[in-house]
């Protein structure tokens, strides 16, 4: 080998280093994230919210669908075991597993499930909606829903009778963006009581 | 999978060995190399100007040498049936000194430039290269020329720019981690995914070659990879026999390919609410946005000789940017073995200019692809596997769960598979070569 020293070696060396160092500071992969492990905190205060608060349950990463796992705490779950796959938010025509829709919830994003006997023009309305709101919301009908319609976040439940557009616009305008893997500091802040 | 242009570079005259070396004026000689009788046999070569040398190749053999004015004489003449000992006399006319035209051929025979002495086929690189010459070339050029021509530029820089405008203005388009699973079903959304995937990455290797024919060359197809992620590689050698400007276009087409598509697909979105597009077919127009947005900006690491490098290098008139930074940075670190320090000795100027500041952005692109590994490739290889394990663990030959573990396997194990694979290829290749 060519031995090489000097000032141009350390320069190099410290390259080196600076860019390991900036990979690391970087890195956003959490293991307890990916277990499922991570335990937040109460939600931040707030001014009052729609909907009714559902305890937190542990929400590790399930390896496929239909893999045995904890029992949901409401219907439709609110948080608890999910598939690490995230789906896409939109206007989907079949029923999206519960197990898919938590890990949307839990990037802070809302799901509005109805009833397969909702009418159509009530449909319609909340194909509006959810267009209106596509970067946020995921609509989807809900076989084990008998009526009505459900509206979730993280941890946050509404039942509605009907398309209520009103409600829903609020549900999805004050939920939105809560909790993304954690209680989000931006939302605790714009809507501090 | 990421589809991706490659060109071998070209060897520096002294990389080769083919510079016709100058001895003491006076007295001829031969020196070491190939005897004064011999004569030499070449294939149809092409010489191009390339700034004040230039680039002479066997487009065939797909080898390709940086020579000076004095080593095209030379091998002008011994295309013409002469000598090495006559070629010698004549550069000795004209030059006023002795050239040693031996050393030089035997330069050019390692490097896989010669076909024939005296008759008998060359050893070494020629014969390999010979064997590996399989050119794909079933499109006549004047039938593709019109894809690549002024209007379809014009039409593809449209493309580009309405890309990334519409990108940068309207942020609900731009892809996310979360705009892959467009269907319920997990397993159809990634098979649909990696399908087109494909599709995408070939159609992308074809408009390469596709350009490539447009302007009279051919192309070779390769599994490849860089660092850890697999490629499909377009090798278009041959455009060494092009003059410079002429190569942009078969090294930019790939890319182009993939912003007409872009565009399209951005286009139908944005429309989506008055055309009507069904939620389902947006969606999946969202996962091709990402498919493609990840491709392009792939070819934007120019640290990683993809499409955008060959472009650089081309425009700075580097012979091999990528070889020389990195050895240019393996001196500064720990140093070079004598063989690597000769290599980095005789390469080309321009290169040896640009080593510096590319090693440099070689060392921040290390780092992106560690950043990059870490956060990506590995949690995706992590659920990859626990679907797998668990999967096939728990899951009965019965179950959809079983046979879909079983593909995601087989999905994954290929993908790992497949640069390990090419890393032991050119493992191999690099000890044959030392040895």
């Amino acid at each position: 080998m060519t031995p090489f020293t000097g000032r141009r070696r350390a320069f190099w060396w410290a390259l080196m280093v600076l860019t390991a160092a900036v990979v690391v500071v970087n890195s956003t992969v959490s293991w307890a994230a990916f277990a499922g492990t991570i335990k937040p905190g109460p939600p931040p205060a707030s001014i009052p919210l729609p909907g009714r608060e559902v305890p937190i349950l542990p929400s590790p990463h399930i390896p496929y669908l239909g893999y045995s796992h904890a029992r949901y705490n409401s219907l439709p779950p609110t948080s608890g075991p999910h598939l690490p796959w995230v789906i896409m938010t939109g206007i989907y025509e079949q029923p999206v597993a519960d197990e898919l829709g938590v890990h949307l919830l839990e990037h802070g994003h809302i799901l509005i499930q109805y009833a397969p006997a909702t009418p159509a023009a009530q449909v319609a309305r909340l194909d509006a909606i959810a267009l209106r709101y596509s970067a946020d919301v995921l609509l989807a009908p809900y076989p084990k829903l008998g009526s009505g319609i459900a509206l979730t976040a993280w941890g946050r439940i509404e039942m509605l009778p009907r398309a209520d557009t009103g409600a829903i616009t609020q549900f999805i305008t004050l939920l939105r963006g809560r909790y993304d893997h954690k209680w989000s500091p931006a939302w605790a802040a714009a809507h501090a009581p | 999978m990421i589809s991706h242009a490659g060109a071998n570079d070209v060897s520096a005259p002294g990389q080769s060995g083919a510079s016709p070396g100058q001895s003491g004026p006076g007295v001829p000689d031969q020196g070491p190399g190939v005897g004064p009788d011999v004569v030499i046999g070449f294939g149809e070569l092409s010489i191009v100007p390339e700034g004040e040398e230039f680039v002479v190749g066997d487009p065939e053999l797909g080898v390709f040498l940086g020579l000076p004015q004095i080593g095209v004489t030379a091998i002008e003449h011994l295309c013409a049936g002469r000598t090495v000992g006559q070629t010698t006399a004549i550069l000795a006319g004209v030059t006023g000194e002795n050239v040693n035209v031996g050393e030089f051929v035997d330069g050019l025979i390692d490097a896989g430039l010669v076909r024939l002495v005296d008759g008998v086929p060359a050893d070494g690189k020629a014969a390999t290269a010979v064997a590996r010459r399989r050119w794909v070339t079933g499109v006549r050029p004047e039938h593709v020329r019109w894809l690549f021509g002024r209007t379809a530029w014009v039409l593809y820089g449209a493309c580009a720019a309405w890309s990334v405008g519409a990108l940068a203005a309207l942020p609900e388009y731009r892809p996310s981690l979360i705009s892959l699973l467009f269907y319920p079903d997990p397993a159809v959304s990634l098979s649909i995914i990696v399908a087109v995937s494909i599709i995408i990455g070939s159609v992308h290797e074809a408009w390469h070659w596709l350009a490539g024919r447009a302007e009279g060359v051919g192309a070779r197809f390769a599994a490849s990879r860089r660092a850890f992620l697999p490629v499909l590689e377009t090798d278009l050698t041959q455009l060494w026999s092009l003059p410079r400007r002429r190569r942009y276009g078969p090294l930019l087409a790939g890319m182009a390919f993939e912003f007409v598509v872009l565009a399209g697909c951005l286009a139908v979105r944005v429309a989506a609410k008055p055309l009507g597009v069904p939620p389902l077919e947006d969606r999946f127009l969202a996962v091709v946005v990402n498919i493609l947005v990840v491709s392009i900006a792939f070819q934007c690491l120019v640290f990683l000789r993809t499409d955008l490098y060959l472009v650089l290098a081309t425009a700075l008139g580097c012979q091999d940017l990528l070889r020389v930074s990195r050895l240019y940075l393996r001196s500064r670190l720990i140093g070079l073995a004598p063989a690597q320090q000769t290599r980095l000795d005789n390469a080309h100027p321009r290169d040896l200019r640009a080593a510096p500041w590319f090693a440099a952005f070689y060392v921040a692109g290390l780092g992106l692809l560690a950043w990059l590994l870490v956060n990506l490739w590995l949690p995706a290889t992590a659920v990859g596997g626990g679907w797998i394990v668990f999967g096939l663990v728990h899951a009965s030959a019965s179950q959809t769960t079983f046979w879909e573990a079983l593909a995601i396997a087989v999905l994954t194990l290929s993908q790992a598979a497949w640069p390990l694979a090419v890393y032991l290829k050119e493992r191999a290749a690099r000890n044959r070569t030392t040895a």
